[in-house]
């Protein structure tokens, strides 16, 4: 009796870097708002208050993380599945990379304002 | 030439034995119909007819429109019918509609017999429909909602709608909405696992893709709007105050749960009409569609980034400026994968031999309003211009544009692109030309004019306006407009039934497609496929010379009936390799029965009979785990002869069935339903006013630790009772009996807390959302005491061995689910209080 367990992993992989970008999203979004409750930081403060920098390190986090996906993709491409081709697998591969690639462009794009406004003002 | 006719003779005789397995049973046997097309014809019929009502609503506020100071209808009437227009179009066309297209086309496409949970399917079209005529009787009755399709609070609160309009509502939309969480299971469940063999990722066809994404996002999408649901109702029930401000609640909380699932839901609705156009533009174009690898990086893009918008609905109630650009780049940034989907049609027909179609008029309809609705959307984004535009008609138009344009349209275009397959008929194409342009000019000319309508001022939900604004025109044109395109829609029906009906009969495979549904008969067999094809392609009709023949012949998988079993085929969910035989279930009336004992839970809260409500409620549970009860083997089999010389074990017996990847897939829901429940309770904590409370839960410190506890041993019970099973050692059913009495012990413990050490929830939003959260919690540790036992009893009825341990599985599953659930919560609920609780 074949008893091949399937690895859910493998299927991940293919939308990791967009579950990096979600959790980068929700916590910048809930660490900005809880910072504005909790750290109220003076809007003369500039971006040199402790929100921004919250929201820095939290930014950088991210895209470390998404930076260590794009190293593993590079160097350790998805092993095969059960009886999968090498164009399944290659597939795979190119989605995988194109996915990381859109994260991290849409990590960059949604974080570029917290370098450019006060957090807590309006 | 014996041997040949002997075979041909087995195969009729086969293929006999199939249709009768599938058929559905006559008469009032309908009722127990499970069959994938069936469900999915009743789907897709009965949200037409919500179309049409949801049109004729249109209609009379486009007739109340038309004229300045017109009493045509009172604000009242008024308020009623754009309430239920919206809600109509929403809940009960657009969303039941994908679901009916799926739940007919998605084996077909992906070369299986049905679906893997058809009692499913027919569960969530019995709650769509209860839930439609609850909110369609409210019209009749004069009492149906009248809030907006949004409900938003304090609007819809008991204060300021203290009739039943918003009850009504609230009730009839989430029992509508279990229907598309059963959707999404199934789904889900489905395109990973059912498909055909070597249909890999790689060569699933884009509906698929689409599909399971959609599915995904419903997965996701619907629970925050079910919280939401549940917590007006409970304060418009027993004044839990979750969104009053005077009592620590908060409206804007209402409006952030609202549209967690709203603004996503433009693109549930979206991405399965952009996957019928990805199947008919490569047919029409006579080619593959280029960049296959992009449209499907691009729909999974767009299925996570369109989670992160819904604050642009929201950019006038008030937030600081970073939170405005923040949500303005990510509703831009959205714009990117669409845009990838565009570009990767316009080449395909660009680098392709277009033949001109009727479906292909709709489509250019679909790419001109589409493009138009997306631009104005971008326009949105901004936020100078959203201040200015929101509440206006401009939104009105926007939201047309795209909603029409984005799915009407591509709708449109696949029903004559199916016709012939559903139907049988060919198509005759004079009439639906003419539809199409009394649609296209209808609508335009309604729905453009609304942009004008609403940048000169007009804001919308007014039931009236005065003269002198220069309203008048554009008003007049709109609601002319809106006559012609109701033309149009008439004109498309009558085309269809006229077809459908005396049309002649179309050849096979008229447009040459090359996807697997059109291998099958025309109109297709309750089966499907004679044979389950073995794939080599993206295109198999267009790459593999005749395989429709070979699929009648019986020479691929499944070909042969066995022991009255309807089978179909499971595959390694990454490469196709097919990995069991599923065994389907046949009709059955429990689904009816459940959805009619929710039924009982639903119009009992609705009417106030809370004791009929709580009696319909175990009703339910009850059939559910009747309907449990009935799926699984009592004993072993050996592996089965599967066709093409290859051996494989079924369902019941493999790592991997559709019940583990529908119970994953439940359990996803059900953690976003308690992550958004978090979201409340920290959203109230951290920005409602009146905070803090007067006092916080007091319990005895060991309390929360030893419910905890109990927690975590009901599913260290549950996980020796896996290991016991396999290793085929004793103490498995001892372990289940632990994991009752802890599963037990833990909901005692919450409901002790909440008793003793909460103060009560209609004082302040803290005890209410803390009382709430511990009842989850309670409820969770109550169904793992009921699997726990569960488990043992199919234990004893011999429904579990080291081969068939899928119950048990589950259990574990939720076992361990429950247990994170309740340490999270107890955590924050003890610590919370220490931590920030005066500084709330």
């Amino acid at each position: 009796m074949k008893t091949n367990r399937f690895n859910l992993g493998q299927l991940f992989r293919m939308g990791a870097g967009l579950v990096v970008w979600s959790s980068a999203f929700v916590c910048l979004y809930a660490g900005f708002s809880l910072g504005c409750q909790y750290l109220t930081p003076s809007v003369d403060d500039g971006l040199a208050n402790p929100v921004t920098y919250l929201l820095t390190g939290i930014f950088l986090v991210h895209l470390l993380a998404l930076t260590g996906l794009g190293g593993l993709w590079w160097k350790r491409p998805v092993p095969a599945a059960d009886g999968e081709s090498p164009a399944s697998r290659d597939f795979r591969h190119w989605i995988e990379g194109a996915v990381l690639a859109f994260s991290i462009t849409g990590l960059v794009w949604i974080g570029f304002p917290i370098f450019m406004v006060a957090p807590c003002a309006g | 030439m014996s041997e040949h006719s002997s075979g041909a003779g087995r195969m009729a005789a086969d293929t006999a034995d199939l249709a009768r397995l599938f058929s559905t049973p006559p008469g009032l046997g309908r009722l127990a119909a499970v069959n994938h097309s069936v469900i999915g014809r009743r789907f897709i019929l009965v949200s037409i007819l919500f179309f049409i009502i949801g049109g004729l609503l249109a209609m009379l506020l486009r007739a109340q429109l038309a004229i300045p100071g017109n009493e045509f209808l009172d604000a009242d009437a008024y308020n009623q019918i754009f309430t239920m227009h919206g809600t109509v179009m929403m809940f009960l066309f657009a969303i039941p509609l994908i679901e009916g297209l799926s739940l007919y086309f998605i084996p077909k496409y992906l070369g299986a017999r049905d679906l893997c949970f058809p009692r499913l399917s027919a569960f969530g079209f019995w709650c769509y429909l209860f839930g439609g005529l609850i909110l369609l009787g409210s019209m009749l009755a004069g009492v149906a909602p009248d809030s907006g399709w949004f409900m938003y609070t304090p609007l819809s609160s008991g204060q300021y709608s203290p009739g039943i309009n918003a009850d009504v509502w609230l009730i009839g939309v989430t029992f509508v909405e279990v229907s598309a969480i059963a959707f999404g299971i199934e789904l889900v469940a489905t395109v990973l696992k059912v498909r055909t063999g070597g249909m890999s990722l790689s060569r699933m066809p884009l509906f698929g893709w689409y599909i399971l994404i959609t599915a995904l996002m419903m997965v996701v999408g619907f629970p925050p709007l079910i919280l939401g649901s549940i917590l007006l109702e409970i304060e418009r029930a027993f004044q839990w105050p979750f969104f009053d401000a005077a009592l620590g609640g908060d409206p804007l909380l209402w409006q952030h749960l609202f549209w967690l699932f709203g603004h996503p839901e433009v693109y549930i609705i979206f991405l399965p009409a952009a996957a019928v156009v990805s199947m008919m533009v490569p047919t029409f174009a006579r080619r593959p569609l280029a960049g296959y690898n992009w449209v499907v990086g691009s729909v999974v893009a767009t299925g996570f980034i369109s989670f992160g918008l819904w604050v642009h609905h929201m950019f006038t109630v008030g937030i600081p400026h970073l939170a405005l650009v923040f949500f303005s780049a990510a509703s831009m940034f959205v714009a990117l994968p669409t845009a990838i989907q565009f570009f990767a049609w316009l080449t395909t027909l660009w680098r392709g031999r277009p033949v001109r179609r009727l479906p292909m008029l709709y489509l250019f309809g679909f790419l001109f309003i589409f493009v138009c609705g997306g631009l104005t959307g971008v326009m949105l984004a901004l936020v100078p211009f959203n201040w200015q535009a929101h509440d206006t008609h401009f939104v009105v138009a926007h939201l047309h544009y795209v909603l029409i344009g984005g799915f009407v349209f591509p709708l449109l275009a696949a029903l004559y692109y199916w016709l012939p397959l559903v139907s049988g008929r060919r198509i005759q194409g004079w009439l639906g030309s003419w539809a199409f342009w009394l649609i296209f000019i209808g609508f335009n000319l309604t729905f453009f004019h609304m942009h004008l309508t609403g940048l000169v001022g007009m804001p919308r939900r007014v039931y009236t306006y005065g003269e002198g604004l220069g309203w008048e025109w554009l008003n007049l044109a709109s609601s002319v407009g809106g006559f012609v395109l109701t033309a149009g829609f008439a004109a498309l029906l009558i085309d269809v039934v006229v077809q459908v009906r005396s049309g002649q009969r179309t050849e096979s495979n008229p447009w040459n497609a090359g996807t697997l549904e059109w291998a099958m008969d025309h109109p297709p067999q309750v089966y499907n496929f004679a044979s389950l094809p073995k794939v080599s392609s993206r295109e198999p009709l267009w790459d593999q010379p005749g395989l429709e023949e070979e699929l009648r012949a019986g020479t691929h998988y499944l070909a042969r009936t066995r022991n009255g079993w309807q089978e179909t085929l499971g595959v390694n969910p990454i490469s196709g390799r097919p990995d069991q035989i599923i065994l389907l279930p046949g009709p059955s009336y429990l689904p009816l029965v459940t959805a009619s004992m929710l039924l009982v839970f639903f119009l009992g809260f609705l009417l106030g009979f809370y004791w009929i409500s709580a009696a319909g409620a175990i009703a339910a549970l009850v059939c559910g785990l009747r309907w449990a009860w009935t799926c699984g083997l009592d004993r072993d089999l050996p592996e089965q002869d599967a066709g093409r010389g290859l051996k494989l074990p079924v369902h019941a017996q493999s790592p991997d069935p559709p019940g583990w990847w529908g119970t994953i897939t439940g359990l996803v829901v059900n953690g976003t339903f308690y992550i958004t429940l978090l979201f409340g309770y920290l959203y109230l904590w951290a920005v409602a006013p009146g905070w803090p409370p007067e006092s916080f839960i007091e319990t005895p410190p060991l309390l929360p630790l030893l419910t905890g506890l109990a927690a975590v041993l009901a599913a260290g019970g549950l996980h020796r009772a896996v290991i016991f099973n396999g290793d085929g050692r004793t103490g498995r059913r001892l372990a289940l009996v632990a994991s009752t009495v802890l599963g037990l012990v833990t909901s005692v413990g919450c409901l002790w807390q909440i008793v003793s050490g909460l103060p009560a929830p209609t004082g302040h939003a803290y005890a209410a959302v803390t009382t709430f959260l511990l009842g989850y919690c309670g409820l969770h540790g109550l169904m793992t005491g009921i699997i726990a036992f569960y488990c043992w009893l199919r234990i004893r009825a011999g429904f579990v061995s080291a081969l068939r341990s899928l119950d048990l599985r589950v259990g574990r599953l939720w076992a361990m689910y429950t247990a994170c659930v309740v340490v999270v919560s107890l955590g924050l609920v003890h610590t919370l209080p220490v931590l920030i609780g005066a500084s709330g």
